[in-house]
């Protein structure tokens, strides 16, 4: 099987295994306690000013409204607008909304290239299917590639942005461009994506397809791209996803006697290893919540 | 230092790193253009030699510096074991997901800078930038969990912070110079929470190193704990308070009220921010007019802590805010109370109803619910009823950030105050977006040496321009008073500071108080006058 091949099934592998393992870590952090940001984008008539169910009289005894429609269009907005850089950084938005949209399009034109590849095993795939591929391929590489120079720009040029980003952010942010920048010019001297169609179809039936020098080097930068990119900040959908179901939007309530209650009563018996003097007396959580007051001289 | 700061230098061995000068603090609005701040008060040597004052010249933390460097070592080392039990998933199981996933997920784009009324206020010095904080922090771990390889590579992954003695002290200095807000928070899309990253790290130097202001732990919880509230009163004071506020009630109104205390299997228990009976004895006299006058069952405690609602834990140890919190629900179940309300304290409303509800476990799972939302609903019942034009003067609402951003409530004191003061205006922007009175965290009662004019200066510098900004068509009528609602003990405070730095009732006629207060002065059957401009105006 030729090189660009089994580098991809190792990066498809790799990655896979990385955002699970990511995702498995932040769910199994133990029960927080509640530290909701408003607005709550779940907060059926009261999202859009920030209100909360708090401002219920008696709020325990009435139905909670969970507005499931309203969340799923604030998660909409956010992934598609990306509608908090949006609103709070519009100088930032102009290049970031184009790289993410870039790479949402070449995520589906890769998509499509496996369908293609799948459906017509490395044969002629039909004109209007090709047609997508290109337009999608095309316009994907396009935007993204000038997306990720816009932010590459902004980071060297903003004096505030340049000292928090280490050398690293440059590096991630120039891997983006060599890929994109690659693809686009190997796809533009050919005129098309035939050579990858006939790839993918090799990659979904396991057969081994030659490919070009050029379009050979862009699968490897291609796979090399997606096995970095769980290891850094780049990709934070997983932990976005977390961050505003787990925390920003948790306002799950503690009725007495519910599953939440007793795995907070769990915890409460969880070791307490701080050593400041108010604390260290305390073998739990449980007991130190009891505990005398912290009396002891502190310093 | 000269050139620019970044997080790295927090390690370098100098006196001192920043400094604020007040002539680069930002103008304030229409009619401050012709003010002059002050200059910060000079430190004495004494203190410059005693107390660590590296960061910017300010001392809040008031941490002493060790003469050997044997002690200096033994605090770092206890920082980074700290560090550890941060990250560890029992000791500290209580925000573990929240930090994990702030730490690991900033993508340096800055947004946040531009909410931070810290930052921006302080003319836009580089160590109050929200990011400079939880970037320090974020490279510490990094460097920790990585060991010699991030050593190694620091250069290359910017994991470039030197665990030091006076890295640990300026970071310590540093997490009380923000007031936990959460404004910033709430303009990063990623989800990211400097906020949470600040109080973690104050959480580290308390429950670690024994590193924490008097104000709110030696002065502030031990002695709530021990003698039952942080301000010192003792239960036997505390029912002296209270026979004062019936005579005072008596004589200002006419009315004779006795205010229930320990009153077991009533309805309501009342929790006050026992500060507000010494500094505003009226609102918890506002409390008791309207609650008789509506006829409810309700109760205040005389219990060790149970007569004051606050829980300084909350802004600094996540121990002594459980042990504080329990003492509430202790007292609340003791009482066999059905409910408990919150008076008008913002941090004490999230300490027992958001953070809290997650604490109060069991049998001691007892309902608790905001004031705000139990006078909007007298009023809609019509259990009381107000007439409004005996408050004829321009008011506006600060929004408590623990009461609006951190819990949602921000309609039912608007639906009260709109119904009691026909001149009420909001301030920009207000809600869920407000600015802190930058007294939050804490602050509001720290005054130590030079922290006091840090926070009049700056801390509090945006909350004031944006008071005279909501208040700017009448600001130049020097006779006609106006009313800045603060409906939070810690706020009020900071406000009541701010308005007398800025010497802002002979400036502009501004004063400031509580919500229930303008309820009472507008309540039929209620003689008029609660709120007493004449005795204001002689107090001033
Ligand atoms: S905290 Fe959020 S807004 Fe601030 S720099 Fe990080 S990602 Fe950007
Ligand atoms: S929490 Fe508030 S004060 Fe602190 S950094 Fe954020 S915006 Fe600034």
């Amino acid at each position: 099987m030729p090189m660009p091949q089994i580098v991809l099934y190792a990066a498809m592998a790799f990655f896979v295994v990385a955002v699970i393992a990511r995702a498995v870590k932040y769910a199994r952090h133990p029960v927080h306690m509640r530290w909701e940001l408003y607005p709550v984008a779940h907060e059926k008539g009261r999202a859009g000013y920030g209100g909360s169910h708090f401002e219920e009289s008696e709020h325990w005894d009435s139905p909670r409204q969970i507005d499931h429609v309203g969340e799923a269009r604030a998660m909409a907005s956010e992934i598609l607008m990306l509608e908090g850089v949006r609103r709070h950084n519009r100088p930032l938005w102009r290049f970031s909304w184009p790289f993410h949209v870039g790479v949402y399009l070449v995520i589906v034109w890769l998509g499509l290239l496996l369908v293609a590849g799948a459906v017509w095993r490395g044969g002629d795939a039909p004109v209007a299917m090709a047609r997508a591929i290109d337009l999608v391929g095309f316009v994907g590489l396009v935007v993204g590639l000038w997306g990720a120079l816009g932010l590459l720009y902004r980071r060297m040029a903003d004096p505030a942005l340049r000292s928090y980003n280490a050398p690293v952010e440059i590096v991630n942010l120039l891997a983006w461009i060599v890929y994109l920048g690659w693809a686009l010019g190997v796809h533009a001297v050919e005129g098309g994506f035939a050579s990858l169609t006939a790839f993918t179809g090799g990659l979904v039936t396991l057969q081994p397809v030659a490919v070009s020098t050029p379009v050979a080097v862009e699968i490897v930068l291609g796979a090399l791209l997606l096995a970095y990119l769980p290891l850094t900040r780049m990709f934070h959908f997983v932990a976005k996803y977390f961050l505003y179901h787990d925390v920003r939007w948790d306002d799950a309530p503690n009725p007495r006697g519910g599953a939440l209650e007793q795995r907070l009563t769990k915890a409460m018996d969880f070791g307490v290893s701080w050593s400041a003097p108010h604390v260290a007396k305390a073998a739990s959580w449980g007991e130190a919540a009891q505990g005398d007051g912290g009396q002891e001289d502190q310093r | 230092m000269n050139g620019p700061i970044s997080p790295r230098d927090l390690a370098r061995p100098i006196e001192q790193l920043t400094e604020i000068d007040p002539k680069n603090l930002p103008p304030l609005p229409h009619p401050y253009e012709d003010w002059e701040d002050p200059a910060f008060k000079e430190l004495t040597d004494e203190n410059r030699e005693r107390l660590e004052h590296s960061l910017d010249g300010i001392v809040g933390l008031k941490i002493a510096r060790p003469d050997d460097e044997a002690t200096r070592a033994e605090y770092v080392e206890k920082f980074l074991t700290g560090l550890d039990k941060l990250l560890d998933r029992e000791s500290n199981w209580t925000f573990l997901q929240p930090l994990s996933l702030s730490l690991e997920n900033c993508v340096k784009c800055n947004t946040c800078a531009d909410a931070c009324p810290v930052y921006e206020s302080s003319g836009r010095n580089e160590v109050y930038r929200p990011i400079f904080r939880s970037e320090s922090l974020r490279r510490l771990v990094n460097r920790r969990r990585g060991g010699k390889l991030a050593s190694m590579m620091s250069r290359f992954t910017g994991n470039d912070v030197d665990a030091s003695w006076e890295t640990i002290a300026r970071l310590a200095d540093l997490s009380y110079r923000c007031t936990l807000c959460r404004r910033c928070a709430q303009s990063c899309a990623m989800g990211v929470d400097n906020g949470l990253m600040t109080r973690e790290i104050r959480k580290l130097f308390s429950q670690e190193l024994g590193w924490s202001p008097d104000e709110l732990h030696k002065d502030g919880t031990v002695k709530q704990l021990v003698t039952g509230s942080s301000t010192g009163m003792n239960p036997k004071g505390f029912q002296d308070i209270v026979e004062f506020a019936q005579e005072d009630i008596e004589e200002r109104l006419g009315l004779s009220i006795e205010i229930p205390v320990d009153k077991a299997g009533a309805d309501i228990l009342v929790l006050h921010n026992a500060g507000e009976f010494l500094a505003w004895p009226e609102n918890l006299q506002a409390f008791a007019v309207i609650f008789e006058a509506a006829g409810l069952s309700w109760t205040l405690s005389s219990e060790i802590a149970g007569y004051d609602s606050v829980n300084y834990g909350l802004f600094y140890d996540d121990v002594q805010f459980a042990r504080v919190g329990m003492k509430h629900a202790e007292t609340a179940k003791k009482l066999g109370v059905r409910k408990v309300v919150m008076g008008e304290c913002g941090h004490a409303h999230k300490a027992a109803m958001a953070i809290g509800d997650r604490i109060w476990l069991d049998e001691l799972n007892i309902p608790r619910e905001s004031s705000f939302t139990l006078l909007a609903q007298l009023l809609r019942d019509g259990r009381i009823e107000l007439e409004p034009e005996r408050n004829p003067f321009p008011v506006t609402l600060h929004d408590p950030c623990n009461i609006t951003r951190s819990m949602g409530i921000v309609e039912p004191q608007r639906e009260v105050i709109r119904a009691a003061c026909p001149q009420f205006r909001e301030m920009t922007p207000h809600g869920v977006e407000n600015y802190c009175c930058g007294g939050g965290s804490g602050f509001a009662i720290m005054n130590s040496l030079n922290f006091l004019d840090w926070r009049m200066l700056v801390s509090g510098r945006k909350k004031f321009g944006q008071i005279l900004e909501s208040f700017a068509p009448e600001i130049d009528d020097k006779d006609l008073p106006k009313y800045v609602c603060a409906p939070c003990s810690n706020c009020k405070g900071q406000i009541r500071d701010l308005l007398a730095h800025y010497k802002a009732w002979d400036r502009s006629k501004l004063h400031y108080g509580g919500l229930v207060e303008l309820v009472v002065n507008a309540m039929k059957g209620v003689k008029p006058g609660f709120i007493d401009w004449d005795e204001i105006d002689m107090m001033m």
